[in-house]
């Protein structure tokens, strides 16, 4: 799974370190529009609805918390 | 357009839309329990979904719009204003929803560009310069809207504004006639952004908005910061350029429709 939304955020947000940046929203690297793409794909990939309560900022810092944002959908 | 009673009910109108390829100018992780308080209202169509809030005398709109799909007119009250955001990689789907909206009666009032500053200290001490408090927003207020143009001012509402003053999010230097200039900031995750800088037209020049500038990035710390600036304004380009500010790639155009009786030039 997590090299699965590397690879999507790499189409969608190319030349950024998704593997090791913990930040990406904070530090403005992935921005509004972006995570209207990265959700669309995630859910569409994944097959999992996601809450819109879910669109926070934390939940898309980081790899590993878009992981867990979809472990928790998929449950 | 409908008002909506519930946030969930928002939220769900939001999230109807979230399929691949749409095209939004709606914030994601808006507060959507804020948004109904402050008396929001939707108009779902075929291919998308207008979201309107009241601003003074006219109407903020957000939107979303699917892949190909005609946007509709809004049904208006009210002038209302539009905002759509974006980097470089995203110019023409920005400019596909903005032909897209033109087409439903929509006009393009202006553009603005984005500038960052990277965290660093200021360059002065910010002499002089007061953080006013709620009680003084009467005058804050008459000041904004002296020197932006209330359509595309983006000027706060009253809430929001007494939410600034109290938050220190407001600077002001001040004279024998009152606020002389004022900077007014948002705070951010990581960065904070610049909402409203101006300064008196008869005390230009004398580097007020520099001090202004100074006094924020101290409460700030030398943190990152940003600010929109209409592009094609001069004076406000060299302002933020001579202060460090460099434009970062993203840029908006402003959308209006329907009427208003009176305009004054924005003032960055």
């Amino acid at each position: 799974m997590r090299a699965k939304i590397i690879e999507i955020l790499t189409e969608i947000c190319p030349g950024i370190d998704f593997e090791h940046e913990t930040a990406l929203i904070d530090d403005g690297l992935v921005d509004s529009l972006d995570i209207v793409s990265i959700v669309t794909e995630l859910m569409d990939t994944f097959d999992v609805e996601i809450n819109v309560e879910d669109l926070q900022p934390e939940n898309f810092n980081s790899v590993d918390a878009m992981v867990e944002l979809i472990e928790r959908a998929q449950a | 357009m409908e008002r909506i009673e519930r946030p969930e009910a928002l939220a769900a109108l939001v999230r109807a839309q979230l399929q691949r390829g749409v095209f939004t100018n709606q914030p994601l992780t808006a507060d959507w329990a804020a948004w109904v308080a402050e008396g929001a209202a939707a108009e779902p169509f075929d291919g998308g979904l207008w979201i309107a809030r009241r601003r003074g005398d006219h109407d903020l709109l957000t939107f979303c719009l699917q892949a190909g799909a005609a946007a509709a007119k809004p049904r208006l009250e009210r002038p209302a204003v539009t905002e759509i955001a974006f980097r470089e990689k995203d110019a023409a789907a920005a400019r596909s929803a903005a032909g897209r909206l033109e087409a439903a009666g929509f006009r393009e009032v202006l553009r603005r560009a984005r500038r960052s500053r990277p965290a660093e200290p200021p360059a002065g001490a910010g002499e002089a310069c007061r953080f006013p408090g709620p009680a003084e927003a009467a005058a804050v207020e008459a000041f904004l809207a002296a020197h932006f143009d209330g359509l595309t001012g983006c000027l706060p509402p009253p809430e929001a504004l007494a939410a600034a003053l109290a938050g220190r999010q407001v600077v002001t230097l001040e004279d024998g006639r009152g606020i002389a200039g004022l900077l007014h900031y948002a705070p951010g995750r990581g960065s904070w952004e610049i909402r409203h800088l101006a300064v008196r037209a008869d005390l230009r020049g004398h580097g007020l908005a520099g001090r202004l500038l100074d006094a924020c990035l101290r409460e700030n710390g030398g943190q990152r910061s940003t600010v929109w600036a209409r592009q094609g304004n001069a004076p406000a380009e060299r302002f933020y350029e001579k202060h460090g500010y460099r434009p970062d790639g993203w840029q908006s155009i402003v959308l209006a429709a329907g009427e208003r009786t009176n305009h004054a030039s924005e003032n960055h």
